[in-house]
């Protein structure tokens, strides 16, 4: 009996594709994400406000309590860490999810938040291989299934649109593409 | 039977021992920003444990965070390892206990020759980019002479920005140049922890 290579191809092609659907989209979103990495923070909204105690404040007066009075008159009061001086003008304040950065010659400051970026995040945490010591393996299998999805793609249709002919052209310019930038930048 | 059963008790206690002493042995000692930054010349490449109060994530990648002890000028800088990967921006200002592998960094003049010239070669480059500029400006000043105007004073204020941060490169370059000279060794040592493991401590948040 013949082997039907193209039958297994197929249905490779098919079920290691349903199967790693979702890793694809996560790995090609947070892709994205992390290639612009210096346009944005991918997994992080930092927000900073501009604060006015309208008051100096000197170093000896900030003590814990003081620290968390400050926070009351921003409403952060229950997010309260802890302080300290970075130097002998600035006191920084850290809050669960930010901190406030007072200079306490003029009592402005700058309060910032930051907060998970919503998909994001969690897309990030996988990207950087950050889930537990297992998940290497799981995305090295999701490599190899791409290399796989890759071959078996090319080899999926016969005739006219197949590799053969038109797959050829752009498998082709799909090579190219590549070595062109590596030609001018290497 | 009781031959073997004494047998028996003996091995348990032998083990016992054993691993009270493979306990004892695991009981590291934990240092301080300010005792790491005093011994760090002598533990590079060893495993170590520090205590200190995150300062800042890198909140771009986590991959550095920097730490402080009991006095905030002495600092750490603290490098995600493989293990790690990346540092939770939410541990800033929180207590932690890093362990990890001392690594050293040097800075010799060998190093600042390649430094300063990657930056006058960046600064040339910046300098050419409106130098373009402004010569396509004349070309079309006589048609859109405001909006052209606007445009080069624009890469103006870029390039100026980038001269200030060349300036304090330069600076810096010359001040390690300094030190160098000063010091008995021929290069600047600096020095971190590539992290293995990041325990942070509870901190019971006030509400009062």
């Amino acid at each position: 009996m013949k082997f039907k290579w193209r039958k297994w191809n197929r249905a490779t092609h098919r079920d290691v594709g349903y199967f790693f659907f979702a890793l694809a989209v996560i790995y090609s979103l947070s892709g994205i994400a992390l290639n612009h990495i210096n346009d944005w923070n991918p997994s992080y909204v930092v927000k900073t406000k501009e604060i006015n105690l309208s008051n100096k404040i000197t170093k000896q007066e900030i003590n814990e309590q003081k620290a968390i009075e400050i926070l009351k008159l921003i409403e952060e009061e229950n997010n309260y860490k802890k302080f300290y001086f970075p130097d002998d003008n600035t006191l920084k304040i850290f809050l669960k999810g930010g901190s406030v950065v007072i200079d306490m010659n003029t009592g402005k400051g700058m309060l910032e938040k930051i907060s998970r970026r919503k998909i994001f995040y969690e897309f990030n945490l996988l990207h950087y291989n950050n889930a537990g010591k297992y998940w290497k393996w799981i995305s090295d299998a999701f490599a190899v299934a791409l290399m796989l999805l890759a071959i078996t793609g090319l080899f999926v249709l016969k005739g006219k649109n197949g590799i053969t002919r038109r797959g050829a052209w752009l498998t082709i310019a799909g090579i190219l593409l590549p070595l062109i930038f590596l030609l001018i930048y290497l | 039977m009781l031959k073997k059963l004494s047998v028996i008790v003996v091995l348990a206690l032998i083990f016992a021992s054993c691993g009270n002493n493979a306990e004892e042995q695991e009981e590291v000692k934990v240092l301080t920003v300010a005792q790491f930054n005093e011994q760090a010349e002598n533990l590079v490449d060893s495993v170590v444990t520090v205590e200190g109060t995150v300062e800042h994530v890198c909140k771009h990648g986590g991959k550095r965070l920097r730490m402080f002890g009991e006095d905030p000028e002495v600092i750490l800088d603290v490098e995600a390892g493989e293990e790690i990967n990346m540092f939770e921006a939410e541990i800033e200002g929180s207590d932690v206990i890093i362990e990890g592998i001392v690594a050293e960094f040097r800075i010799d003049n060998a190093y600042l020759d390649e430094w300063e010239a990657k930056e006058k070669a960046k600064l040339a480059q910046d300098s050419t980019v409106v130098a373009e500029g402004e010569e396509s400006t004349e070309e079309v000043a006589e048609v859109e002479t405001t909006e052209e105007t606007e445009a080069v004073e624009e890469e103006h204020e870029e390039l100026n920005v980038n001269e200030h941060h060349v300036s304090d490169v330069f600076g810096q370059i010359e001040k390690y140049r300094k030190q160098i000279a000063e010091s008995e060794k021929d290069y600047l040592p600096f020095y971190s922890i590539t992290c293995t493991k990041v325990t942070v401590k509870e901190i019971e948040v006030m509400t009062k």
